[in-house]
C-alpha cells in the first residue's frame, strides 16, 4: 500500500472516532509535536503520520485497539515538557495529543478531586486554590505542563520530596488505558491508599510506557501558609553542611530551599534590578497550615545555617523583595539562555545524605574531564533540600545539530556515572529515554530486562511511546 | 545581490536565529488568546507559529506545497503580544510577534501572500489611503456634519495654519459609523478645553495595517505621507485615536517623529483631567468593566490612564475582568484579523465578552476603535444587548463633562 494510501486511510479512521476537525497531517503540526524542550531539530524523515486530540478515555481506547491492529505506533504528549526525550516520537506514528481532557471534578464530600489528563498545572492550583486547597506539585513547567503528564512522570519537580511528598503519594487511583485499548480503574475512592497490589503505582511515575493515564484521582489537601527566607555563604561546603543539619538536627523540611551559585544568582538578580549577592545563594520556604508556625519552622532553619557561618541568612518579610529574589530563581534558565546568548544543555544530579558535602563539591566541578564541557562555565543551580542540583551549560546557538547531540550523549553520560556512585537517581525527569543507560549503570541488565517483560506483557506489540525504553532520542 | 534579496535574507536570518533559540517549552501557550480559544494544535500558538516559518525556511519548502498553510498559520496571529511578555517573564525572550511580522513580510516580498482577503486590503490601502477601501475625499465627511450642529475651532493642516496639537483620526474612527462617534466625542472635548488642536486636511492611513500585514513597502509609503504631513504641521504634539496608530507613531516612525509628544486620547484627557482643566461632573450611575486594549496595554504599558479617567467619573463602579491589564485576553481584531471573517471557535470576542458578563456589568468600556466593534458584534452576535453594551471611554468621559 502507498504511503499516501495508509496515510488517508489512518486519518479516516482517526477522524471517525473524534471527528475530522480534530486529526491533522499539516506538516508543520508534525513537526511541532515531534520537539521537544532540548535544542534539537526535528528529523524529517520520521515525522509522525498524525495529530490526533481525543476528548474521551473511550477515544484513546478505540484508536490504541486499532493502532495495534495495524502495528502503528502511537505517542502520547500532554504538553511535551518533558525533558529528556520522552515526549518525542522518534518515528512515523500516531500522536495523541492530550488538549481537549479537560475535566475537573472537586468532590469535597469525598475528599478528593479528579483531574483529566488535559488539564494543565495551572489550572488545578487556581480552580483548588478558589475552594481553599493546595495543589501539591509544583512544576517549572506550570503553565502548560499537563496532568496526565505529571502523573505519568509523578514529578515531584521543585518541591522537597522529604517534606511535601511526591505526587504518589496524593494520588488515590487512576484512570488508564492500556495499550491493547481496555480501560481500567486503579486504587480506591476512600482516602486510604491500598496496601498491598495497587496497579496506580504502574501507572503513577510510569514513564508513559504502560498505559495513559486519562484520569487522576487525587487527596484534597488544605491550603498551606508560607514563610520565607534568604541565606548567602562565601563557600559551598558551608551551605552543604547546612543541608545536612536541617536533617539531622530535625529541623522541619521546608517546601522549597533553592540554591543559586554566585554566577547564577548574579545573573539573576542583575536580570531583576538589583545587586548582585555577595556570595552563593539559597533560599526557603517553610510551610504550615498556620502562618505562625510555618514563621517558626523557618526561624529554625535559619538558625540552623547561622551555625555554618554565613555572610548572611534572615527571614524576609518584604514580599516586594522576595518576589524578585524569587523570580531571580524560577527565571534561571531564560535569564542564562538570554544573558549568555545560548543554547542550554542542563542534567539533574542527586546526592545522598551521607556524603553530601562531597556530592556539592563534585556538582560545582562536574564538567571536569568533560571533553567540551570542560571549556564551558557550569551554571550551578537547583533544589538544594532534595539534595539535587543542574548543572547547567550555554552552548554557542551556531553549534550545529550534530555536535548538540554529541554534547548531550556526553552530558547525560557524565549524569549517569554521577548518579550512579552516589547510589541515586532522577527525581524530576523520569528513567528513561536519554537515561537508559544509567537505569542499567545503575540497577543492572537484569533490572532493565525485566522492565523490558513488564512492557511486553503491558504493550505485546509494543505499539505505545516506543523508544521511551530503548533509550536515547 | 538586489537590495530585496538581501532584505529577505536578513528577515529569514531573524528568524533562524531566533528558532534556534526557542527551547519549545512551551510556556507561552497558556498566555496566547488563540490557543486559549481553541485547546487544540500546536500550530495554533506562539511556538507552533514560530517553529512552522523556522522549518519552512530552514527546510526549505515555503512556498511549495505548504503555501496556503503557512499563511494560515502566520496570519492567524492576533499580535497581542502576551507570548512575548510569558517568554521574556519565564523563557528565552523570543520577540515572537516580531518574527510572525518577520514571516509575513517574507512572503509577501516573495510574492506568496498573504491570502485573497488581505491582498484587497492591502488593494484598498494603496488605492485610497485606508483599508476598507472608502472614498479619500469622504474621510472627514463626519466632520463636517458635526460642524452643522457645533462650532468647531480646529485647523485643517498643515495647509490652513498651525496649531499645537494634531489629532490624528485614523480609518475606523473616520468611516466606521459606530465609531464616527468616539472621533465625535473626542473633538467635542478637546472644543471644552479650548485646544489648540487641528487635524490633517489629508489624513491617510498610518500605515500600521501594511506593516502588520507584511507590506512593508505600502508602510514606507503610508507613513512617510503622514510624517511629512505632521511635521509640515509645526505640530508640538499627536494624540490619536486608535491604539493602533499610536503604537505606530511610537515604535515604527522614524525617531525624528518622536520630537512631537506622541499620546494616546486617554493619556492627553487623563491630564488634562490632572490639570483641573476638565472635570468630570456628571454622574453615571452604572457598573462598568475596562477592556484593555493590546496595543494600548500589552505593546505600550497604558493601563491607568483609562482606568483613572473612568474611575474619575461620578457615579462609576470599576469592575476588573478576570484577566485585566497584562494578563487581558485580546478581542481578536488584531494583525490583521480584523479584515476577515474568523471561524466561530476563533472569535476571541467571545470569550471576553463572557469575562465581561461574569462581571454583572452594563458597560464594556474600551479605548479601541477595533476592539469596539469586535466587542460590539459579540454582543450583537450572542444576543446580549440586554444585558450589556459597549463604549468608548471617549464617550462617557464627554458625557460626564457634557
Amino acid at each position: 500500500m502507498s504511503t499516501d494510501k495508509r496515510e488517508h486511510e489512518i486519518v479516516s479512521f482517526l477522524g471517525g472516532i473524534v471527528g475530522p476537525e480534530y486529526v491533522t497531517t499539516s506538516r508543520f503540526e508534525k513537526i511541532k509535536q515531534s520537539l521537544d524542550a532540548y535544542p534539537y531539530h526535528a528529523d524529517m524523515n520520521n515525522l509522525p503520520i498524525a495529530v490526533v486530540l481525543p476528548k474521551t478515555s473511550q477515544d484513546i481506547s478505540e484508536i490504541l485497539k486499532y493502532a495495534n491492529k495495524e502495528k502503528i505506533p502511537v505517542y502520547v504528549r500532554g504538553s511535551g515538557t518533558q525533558l529528556i526525550g520522552a515526549s518525542r516520537p522518534d518515528r512515523p506514528g500516531i500522536v495523541i495529543f492530550t488538549s481537549r481532557m479537560k475535566t475537573f471534578d472537586i468532590k469535597e464530600d469525598w475528599g478528593y478531586f479528579e483531574a483529566g489528563a488535559g488539564i494543565r498545572n495551572q489550572e488545578a492550583k487556581d480552580l483548588l486554590a478558589e475552594r481553599g486547597y493546595f495543589l501539591p506539585l509544583v512544576i517549572g513547567a506550570k503553565h502548560i505542563a499537563s496532568f496526565g503528564g505529571a502523573t505519568s512522570n509523578n514529578t515531584s519537580a521543585h518541591l522537597i520530596d522529604t517534606g511535601i511528598g511526591k505526587p504518589g503519594d496524593y494520588i488515590l487511583a487512576v484512570e488508564a488505558v492500556l495499550p491493547t485499548g481496555e480501560i481500567i480503574e486503579t486504587g480506591t475512592h476512600g482516602l486510604g491508599k491500598p496496601a498491598g497490589t495497587d496497579m496506580t503505582k504502574f501507572f503513577v511515575g510510569g514513564d508513559g510506557i504502560l498505559g495513559v493515564v486519562t484520569k487522576t484521582r487525587m487527596r484534597l489537601v488544605p491550603m498551606i501558609q508560607y514563610s520565607y527566607g534568604i541565606a548567602c555563604f562565601s563557600e559551598l561546603a558551608p551551605i552543604a553542611r547546612g543541608v545536612k543539619r536541617m536533617y539531622l538536627e530535625q529541623v522541619p523540611v521546608p517546601i522549597f530551599t533553592e540554591f543559586l551559585d554566585h554566577n547564577v544568582a548574579t545573573i539573576g538578580y542583575t536580570n531583576k534590578g538589583m545587586e548582585a549577592p555577595p556570595g552563593h545563594v539559597i533560599f526557603f520556604v517553610s510551610y504550615d497550615r498556620e502562618k505562625e508556625q510555618a514563621d517558626k519552622k523557618m526561624n529554625l532553619l535559619i538558625d540552623v545555617f547561622k551555625k555554618e557561618d554565613p555572610i548572611y541568612a534572615d527571614p524576609v518579610t518584604d514580599m516586594d523583595q522576595w518576589k524578585k529574589v524569587w523570580t531571580a530563581r524560577e527565571s534561571t534558565i531564560p535569564f542564562l539562555m538570554t544573558s549568555l546568548e545560548g543554547r542550554l544543555l542542563v542534567c539533574e544530579v542527586v546526592g545522598n545524605l551521607a556524603q553530601f558535602e562531597e556530592m556539592m563539591e563534585e556538582a560545582a566541578d562536574f564538567n571536569k574531564g568533560v571533553p567540551y564541557l570542560e571549556d564551558l562555565t557550569n551554571y550551578l543551580f537547583g533544589h538544594i533540600g532534595a539534595l539535587s542540583f543542574h548543572p547547567s551549560f550555554i552552548i554557542p546557538p551556531d553549534l550545529g545539530d550534530e555536535r548538540m547531540w554529541e554534547l548531550s550523549r556526553l552530558l547525560y553520560k557524565r549524569e549517569a556515572e554521577f548518579n550512579a556512585k552516589y547510589g541515586t537517581c532522577g527525581r524530576e525527569w523520569g528513567q528513561f529515554s536519554k537515561r537508559k543507560d544509567f537505569f542499567i549503570m545503575r540497577y543492572g541488565q537484569t533490572s532493565y530486562d525485566l522492565m523490558k517483560r513488564i512492557k511486553a506483557a503491558f504493550d505485546p506489540n509494543n505499539i505505545l511511546n516506543p523508544g521511551v525504553l530503548e533509550g536515547y532520542r | 545581490m538586489e537590495e530585496q534579496d538581501r532584505w529577505i535574507e536578513t528577515l529569514e536570518g531573524e528568524i533562524k536565529e531566533w528558532g534556534i533559540k526557542c527551547i519549545n517549552c512551551n510556556f507561552c501557550y497558556t498566555a496566547c488568546p488563540l490557543f486559549k480559544s481553541m485547546e487544540g494544535f500546536l500550530i495554533n500558538g506562539p511556538s507552533g507559529l514560530l517553529q512552522s516559518i523556522y522549518y519552512a525556511l530552514h527546510w526549505d519548502f515555503l512556498g511549495k506545497e505548504v503555501k496556503e498553510e503557512i499563511i494560515n498559520i502566520l496570519y492567524s496571529c492576533t499580535t497581542c503580544t502576551s507570548c512575548v511578555i510569558r517568554c521574556k517573564d519565564v523563557s528565552a525572550g523570543i520577540p515572537v510577534v516580531d518574527l510572525v511580522e518577520c514571516g509575513r513580510k517574507i512572503l509577501v516580498e516573495k510574492a506568496l501572500g498573504p491570502g485573497t482577503a488581505h491582498k484587497e486590503v492591502l488593494g484598498f490601502l494603496d488605492q485610497s489611503g485606508n483599508p476598507y477601501g472608502k472614498p479619500a475625499e469622504k474621510r472627514l465627511d463626519w466632520l463636517k456634519e458635526l460642524e452643522k450642529e457645533n462650532k468647531l475651532t480646529y485647523k485643517l493642516l498643515p495647509d490652513d495654519d498651525q496649531a499645537e496639537t494634531l489629532l490624528y483620526i485614523g480609518c475606523t474612527a473616520s468611516y466606521e459609523e459606530d465609531l464616527q462617534n468616539v472621533a465625535r466625542s473626542i473633538v467635542l472635548l478637546l472644543e471644552k478645553l479650548k485646544a489648540d488642536y487641528g487635524i490633517l486636511k489629508k489624513e491617510n492611513c498610518c500605515g500600521s495595517p501594511a506593516r502588520q500585514l507584511g507590506e512593508e513597502g505600502l508602510f514606507m509609503e503610508l507613513s512617510e505621507k503622514t510624517y511629512e504631513a505632521a511635521l509640515k504641521s509645526g505640530v508640538k504634539q499627536v494624540v490619536t485615536v486608535s491604539p493602533h496608530c499610536y503604537n505606530s507613531f511610537k515604535t515604527e516612525y522614524p525617531e525624528s517623529f518622536q520630537k512631537l509628544e506622541v499620546q494616546h486620547y486617554t493619556e492627553y484627557f487623563f491630564n488634562q483631567i490632572e490639570k483641573g482643566a476638565l472635570t468630570p461632573s456628571k454622574k453615571i450611575e452604572k457598573a462598568i468593566t475596562f477592556h484593555d486594549p493590546c496595543y494600548l496595554g500589552k505593546r505600550n504599558e497604558i493601563y491607568d490612564a483609562p482606568r483613572a479617567i473612568i474611575s474619575k467619573i461620578p457615579g462609576v463602579k470599576l469592575v476588573e475582568m478576570k484577566d485585566n491589564k497584562v494578563d487581558s485576553l485580546c478581542c481578536g481584531g488584531g494583525g490583521g484579523r480584523m479584515y476577515v471573517e474568523v471561524d466561530e471557535v476563533t472569535r476571541l470576542s467571545h470569550l471576553r465578552l463572557e469575562q465581561a458578563l461574569a462581571t454583572g456589568t452594563e458597560i464594556i468600556a474600551t479605548a479601541c476603535p477595533w476592539c469596539y466593534t469586535q466587542m460590539k458584534d459579540a454582543i450583537k452576535a450572542t444576543d446580549q444587548e440586554d444585558r450589556i453594551e459597549v463604549k468608548d471611554i471617549s464617550e462617557l468621559l464627554l458625557m460626564s463633562v457634557s
